[in-house]
């Protein structure tokens, strides 16, 4: 190569070196001043009898589209980790936990965990630790979710439910025992075990203010007739872990119609969502007052509730006709009933469409786990 | 634990590993001396060996491809502006360290210790850029930059991605043709078992020869295995070697290698990682059968070049991500987007460090 033959290769070498080096930092800006602007989330409902997920766009409330699932039908509790950008699907009864890729929806790998687990489960606050209950072994199981590995086994008593967590204090409800064991996480030991009148079915507890919320089987036999009820345990964790000197007293309650199932705390901890499955119905009840403040009618038997990250919706899986009712939380009104795939059992928010270019609450945790490195190169 | 799908498959990593050592030996095929001999002495020996390998992969995959290879063999990366970055970095660190991720390991099998300290400071920049993962790369610089969806154009085109290499060679020929230079097809055409003689296997092989050959291996390893790579399994090894020593829960605990160097956890031997090992004991076979191998001790004055270089490279493949292997020569023939603009960063890396370092005596381009 003569000398002009060297200086035409290297214009043309630094032209392109440039329009491609352009081209990126034009995307970069680009990229980072629309996705500001955009969406960060939709609806992912977990359909586990028809085996699907219907994904709803939380602004216009359409349905985007419907995914099928590589799972085998039942009863399959999601739950997404925001940090990871995990999804784990608990089927309710069996020994493992699905992990699945959030975007793809693919089966990454199980979790054994231990036997007949409970769907229902809850992370930590910064998403570190997977609380979950083992119903045949009494036990609430601790997961690493970095690691998917189990850091304590912790036995309870009868026919573990559900679990709450407040601070670092978690409440399981044993169905069988009809008992409540408060579990102090730090020293990984049950401290106390409540005894209630009913089966305690299953439990939240608010984002600010120190209250637990239960559900109670009603029951009506020979022997004894109590009504179902929501118990609610006010500053009760202080008191039993001798945080304030309070005398233990009976929790307040809220006597109901008929057995309660999904329970929801709104974000500013001033209502208690309850559906009623039996009746069709979603109460809202005042935490102040502990009175119902409204009645919503559902589609047939709601299921759960979930609330979307800004608090303004929750959204009502209808398991008996195939719907989520969709309520305006300030207005206590239904905004809309959509058509979901067969047995809608919860909804998790998160970016599953995140080849469109938008950005999520778990962009930053996709991206490495979604740049595809695998260590590849 | 070793995962392997077969004992088949095994040998033929085996196979596939001792190939690619002894191909990468007897061509002296490092990228480094690709790049680099071009632009300061335009010497195309190497290069044009390594564009044979590329197109020639680019062919065997998209066949293989084309009939039911599954597509989850291709690597196909995000990319941004951090691919130019890391690919930068790598190249810089390859010049100053004298060698690329497949030219270190044959010279390692050659016996060259500075090619094993240029090894070791490569995983020791491993280390480190894990430890800094979480609290640097992964807010500042991955999520910023690495934005674009990653694409391959053969890998999107399906069964009909044959003919992409198809048209390549053909043009290649015509270009060829017309400026009558037909000479390095004429020497493959040419090449004829029976003139294969002792004397002929003992000396340097020609890299056009050895560049066509490694495109085959690695139309290969794509079958058995997937893309062809050398820094991730090596971070792998140093991965498990690390966890030995700071234990397994530590590294749990770090996300990079829990959920990006191993993904999902998964801490096994995997047959990529048996690859690399045959790999160096494929260029040692091939060193010492030729004479080659030697343990060549270190110069003084170039300890700094292989642990500074070493290190480079380390960080650079890990931000790319990805070394020259998986993005210039897979990468390219994959036709991916990633992999093209990691090669970009790395060519622009090396043409800066070669002039940098025949400063004095200056470069032909």
């Amino acid at each position: 190569m003569s000398k002009t033959g060297n200086k035409k290769f290297l214009i043309r070498a630094a032209l392109l070196t440039g329009l491609v080096i352009g081209f990126l930092i034009g995307g970069t800006f680009i990229y980072h001043s629309i996705s500001n602007e955009s969406n960060t989330y939709e609806a992912v409902i977990f359909n586990t009898i028809s085996g699907t997920v219907t994904i709803v766009d939380p602004i216009n409330f359409n349905i985007v589209t419907e995914i099928p699932l590589e799972i085998s039908s039942g009863q399959y509790g999601a739950h997404f980790n925001s940090k990871l950008n995990k999804l784990y699907l608990i089927h309710h009864g069996q020994s493992e936990i699905l992990v699945l890729n959030p975007q793809t929806l693919e089966i990454k790998y199980k979790i054994p965990i231990g036997e007949n687990i409970q769907h229902a489960g809850i992370f930590d606050e910064k998403e570190e630790v997977f609380f979950v209950v083992s119903r045949d072994t009494n036990s609430l199981i601790l997961l690493n979710t970095t690691s998917d590995r189990i850091i304590s086994e912790i036995r309870v008593q009868e026919a573990p439910h559900h679990v709450a967590r407040y601070d670092d204090i978690a409440v399981v409800t044993n169905t069988k025992s009809r008992t409540l064991s408060f579990i102090d996480i730090n020293e990984e030991k049950v401290v106390k075990n409540i005894r209630l009148k009913s089966e305690p079915l299953m439990i939240v507890s608010g984002h600010n203010n120190k209250k637990i919320f239960i559900g109670t089987a009603e029951v009506d036999d020979k022997i004894r007739k109590i009504p179902a009820r929501i118990l609610v345990l006010d500053d009760i964790l202080d008191r039993i872990f001798g945080r304030a000197n309070f005398r233990f007293v009976e929790p307040g309650e809220i006597i109901l119609e008929s057995t309660p199932h999904g329970l929801a705390v709104t974000k500013d901890d001033k209502n208690l969502l309850v559906t009623i499955p039996e009746m069709n119905k979603l109460l809202i009840i005042d935490v102040k007052t502990l009175e119902i403040i409204k009645e919503l009618e559902t589609g047939k038997s709601p299921h759960n509730i979930d609330i979307d990250p800004e608090g303004k919706f929750a959204y009502v899986t209808n398991s008996g006709d195939a719907t989520v009712s969709i309520i305006d939380i300030q207005k206590m009104e239904i905004v809309t009933v959509l058509e979901t795939g067969n047995g809608p059992h919860n909804v998790q928010f998160f970016n599953i469409m995140g080849e469109s270019g938008k950005s999520g609450p778990n962009t930053e945790a996709r991206k490495v786990i979604g740049a595809n490195f695998n260590c590849g190169g | 634990m070793i995962e392997y799908s077969g004992l088949l498959s095994l040998i033929l990593t085996i196979i596939i590993g001792i190939g690619f050592g002894v191909l990468l030996q007897k061509g002296r095929f490092c990228f480094t001396s690709a790049l680099r001999d071009y632009v300061a002495f335009k010497d195309t020996r190497v290069l044009y060996g390594l564009l044979i390998g590329i197109i020639t992969m680019m062919l065997g995959t998209s066949i293989a491809y084309s009939l039911g290879v599954s597509n989850s063999h291709f690597w196909i990366p995000n990319y941004g502006l951090s691919n130019i970055i890391g690919g930068f970095v790598f190249g810089i660190g390859m010049v100053y360290g004298g060698g690329c991720a497949s030219g270190t390991l044959y010279r390692a099998g050659e016996g060259y210790l500075h090619y094993w300290l240029l090894l070791i400071s490569a995983c020791a920049g491993y280390v480190i850029f894990a430890s800094l993962f979480s609290i640097f790369f992964f807010p500042y610089f991955f999520t910023p930059l690495q934005i674009f969806e990653g694409f391959s154009l053969i890998e999107s085109l399906g069964q009909t991605s044959v003919l992409v290499p198809i048209l390549i060679i053909l043009s290649c020929v015509l270009y060829l043709k017309k400026k009558q230079q037909l000479g390095l097809i004429t020497n493959i055409s040419k090449f004829n078992i029976s003139s294969i003689s002792i004397n002929n296997l003992q000396s340097a092989w020609d890299a056009k020869i050895v560049g066509f050959g490694m495109g085959i291996f690695a139309t290969l390893w794509f079958i058995v295995w997937g893309t062809l790579s050398v820094t991730g399994p090596q971070a792998r090894w140093v991965g498990l070697t690390y966890s030995n020593i700071i234990g397994m829960e530590a590294l749990q605990e770090n996300i990079y290698w829990n959920n990006v160097v191993f993904s999902g956890g998964n801490f096994s031997i995997s047959l990529d990682m048996i690859m690399l090992l045959f790999l160096i004991f494929g260029s040692f076979i091939s060193a010492y059968f030729s004479g080659d191998f030697k343990i060549r001790m270190i110069k003084k004055n170039r300890v700094q070049n292989a642990i500074i270089g070493g290190m480079l490279m380390g960080f650079g493949s890990r931000m790319a991500p990805g070394c020259n292997i998986s993005n210039t020569f897979s990468g390219l023939a994959f036709l991916s987007v990633s992999g093209f603009v990691t090669s970009l960063g790395l060519v622009l890396g090396v043409y800066i460090a070669t002039h940098w370092m025949f400063r004095k005596v200056g470069c032909a381009i």
